[in-house]
């Protein structure tokens, strides 16, 4: 068991709203994704969940590193917005360089 | 002579003519793709501004864990203003670079956060390493955008 998994089991949740099983595949899932930036994700959280066990971070620190997350995301949605746009004008340059001025030119 | 050539040529367009009407139809969607894409192309400026501001940035922040909010106050208005000029370099591309303006929208608002988090709490209330953690969240937050970045077609007028 590491670190993580006991911290998650050792909480507290009498009213069982923390789905602790769910959570710790979750983590166990992202961290092997093919994607290096799921995988950089379940790090981090890894990592500040073990801060916050060890007393590195404060629940308030902890709180907001994690919500930092979702601007990451963000970002990343934005890389791959543009990635998928870069690659369109590639192909579409591409086009109108052989097929207008090359092809054109011989027909 | 020259009849027969204008003959031969003239069959030849005939038979051509459906083939340069469908060229025809491709070049417009081609022409009309490249102008529906609106990606700015790479820019080695920006990349530059990009790799010393994440350097920047993250040294400012990691000394927030143990430098007293006074002491820090000038590097934090040296840093601020840097992040802005880069923001209004990027806004000036214009809407092509909409993408990389919201980009840096995001990471002013995560460093004026910081910025906010250290002025009211300062340094060690929210663990001791809280800000070393942010500047390695802020670190990877310029990774992205520099990735971005890299991933844009250079014009065909730079340097390969």
């Amino acid at each position: 068991m590491s670190k993580f998994t006991d911290f998650i089991d050792g909480i507290a949740d009498a009213s069982g709203k923390l789905a602790k099983d769910e959570l710790k595949t979750l983590i166990a899932t992202a961290k092997k994704d093919k994607s290096d930036f799921v995988r950089l994700q379940a790090e981090n959280f890894e990592r500040w969940t073990n801060m916050l066990a060890d007393g590195d971070l404060t629940p308030k620190g902890y709180k907001l590193l994690v919500r930092k997350m979702e601007v990451l995301t963000q970002l990343e949605v934005i890389k791959l917005k543009v990635e998928a746009k870069a690659s369109a004008q590639r192909l579409a340059t591409g086009l109108q360089d052989i097929v207008i001025s090359a092809l054109f030119a011989l027909i | 002579m020259q009849a027969s050539t204008a003959y031969v040529s003239h069959a030849g367009a005939t038979r051509l003519r459906p083939f340069r009407a469908l060229l025809a139809w491709l070049s417009l969607a081609v022409m009309a793709a490249c102008v529906a894409i609106p990606v700015s192309r790479y820019d080695a400026g920006t990349y530059a501004h990009l790799t010393s501001l994440k350097a920047e940035t993250a040294v400012l922040l990691e000394s927030f864990d143990s430098k007293p909010v006074k002491a820090n106050e000038a590097r934090i208005d040296e840093v601020s203003l840097s992040l802005r000029k880069a923001y209004e370099y990027e806004r000036g591309k214009g809407a092509d670079n909409r993408d990389t303006t919201a980009q840096l929208t995001r990471i002013l608002d995560l460093f004026k956060e910081d910025v906010s988090t250290y002025r009211e709490n300062g340094p060690g209330t929210l663990g001791k390493r809280y800000f070393s953690e942010a500047a390695i969240v802020l670190e990877q937050a310029f990774d992205i955008v520099i990735a971005s970045e890299n991933a844009k077609n250079k014009d065909r007028r730079q340097a390969p």
